[in-house]
């Protein structure tokens, strides 16, 4: 494992660097949007990596709940920090595009409000997770992540159910993407995942680092206490 | 190009090299508590001392075994992988008392600085030419996760109380 951490993170800026080389020179440029579009070879990805680290978020949440698992605890606290980041992103470059496309950074269009919303529930779980000093807070906050968990489909499905300024889906759901910017698209999305993966794997180590010191701090206390006694 | 293309694959990095320098900020700064951890405290030190005046008396009892398992987790945590002969010979005179308290055990190939430490205050132990002879080195993994507690609790069960200033258990 020690050998595979280094290995990806070659790997992982080779893939990145491959991919903005594919979203600035190989992607054909759009013919209303110019090549401000290309602003969705980082956006999209982003934010389906955002989705799929809170879906983890989720997942390791429920187990946390049936079987009280550190790691769970762990890999959900992990995915929610790395996804806010990524889903930081999505509100960042969202409005940089909006701004030459719609004339307007932001809009309180059903997508954005929803993402928005998304993005403020896992603040407030991160939040939670930072400041509570109860006992009980991986539960507390297991419980908020499953609740939260509720708004990642209402933000995916927006675009498909209700009329929105933000544009249709541009794979399913009757969108028709080129096929070459297709391809960038999920090349850079590979990359996007890989990068997601080596953060989160960094993080989890931190969160074990921490959580070792925190404990011997504990224990040191405590035998503080007993020999003041 | 535009600049709101390049703006926005800035911002981009500008978020995941500013989360990225945090993470690393902090682990950095774990590393340096860890480190300062991994000393062994001369409590720690007193009370493998005053367990070990305790052994001839109670090595046969459970709580002790429990104890000193604890007492190896705490080596564990701050750097000291193994316990080695001082396990291996509880295991050789205890006539399975360990196995029986269902603790599992994992072979490590390393002779540590905890050994060392113990086997340098208690010589007595290196009588056991037996031990020493089987080779290789045994730490308990399985604990009780509020360990200290127990440790304190099991002491003050035989109804004895460690003083952690002189060492003993009274």
């Amino acid at each position: 494992m020690k050998r595979a951490f280094p290995i990806l993170a070659v790997l992982t800026a080779v893939l990145l660097s491959y991919a903005l080389y594919q979203a600035l020179e190989v992607a054909p440029t759009e013919a209303t949007m110019g090549d401000v579009q290309r602003i969705f070879y980082y956006h999209v990805p982003s934010a389906w990596t955002a989705f799929l680290l809170f879906l983890t978020n989720f997942v390791a949440s429920v187990v946390y709940l049936i079987r009280r698992n550190t790691k769970a605890d762990i890999v959900a606290l992990v995915s929610a920090e790395v996804g806010v980041v990524f889903c930081t992103v999505v509100l960042v470059t969202g409005p940089i595009w909006a701004r030459p496309v719609w004339g307007i950074w932001w809009t309180w269009d059903l997508r954005l409000t929803l993402t928005l919303v998304l993005w403020l529930i896992y603040v407030s779980y991160l939040m939670l997770r930072r400041f509570s000093s109860s006992g009980q807070t991986p539960l507390m906050a297991a419980v908020l992540a499953v609740f939260g968990a509720l708004d990642v489909p209402l933000v995916y499905f927006s675009i498909w159910y209700f009329r929105t300024q933000h544009p249709s889906p541009v794979i399913g759901g009757g969108g028709s993407l080129d096929p070459r910017m297709g391809r960038v698209l999920l090349i850079n999305w590979a990359a996007f995942l890989c990068f997601a993966v080596l953060v989160c794997w960094s993080r989890y180590r931190v969160e074990r680092l921490q959580r070792e010191v925190e404990e011997t701090q504990a224990l040191e206390g405590l035998l503080e206490s007993r020999g003041a006694r | 190009m535009n600049s709101y293309l390049y703006a926005a694959y800035a911002a981009t990095w500008i978020v995941h090299i500013a989360y990225l320098s945090m993470v690393s900020r902090r682990y950095a700064r774990l590393r340096r508590e860890s480190e300062l951890q991994m000393s062994l405290p001369d409590e720690f030190l007193k009370l493998v001392d005053a367990l070990l005046h305790q052994y001839e008396a109670n090595y046969k009892s459970q709580e002790f075994f429990q104890s000193i398992g604890c007492l190896f987790e705490f080596a564990r945590k701050r750097g000291f992988s193994g316990t080695g002969e001082l396990v291996q010979f509880l295991q050789g005179n205890s006539a399975g008392a360990v196995s029986r308290l269902g603790l599992r055990y994992e072979v490590s190939q390393h002779v540590t600085l905890f050994e060392k430490v113990i086997l340098e205050r208690n010589p007595a132990l290196r009588l056991h030419d037996d031990v020493r002879r089987s080779g290789g080195t045994v730490a308990f993994t399985d604990y009780s996760r509020d360990w200290l507690q127990d440790l304190v609790r099991t002491i003050e069960y035989h109804g004895l109380h460690w003083d952690p200033v002189s060492g003993r258990i009274l």
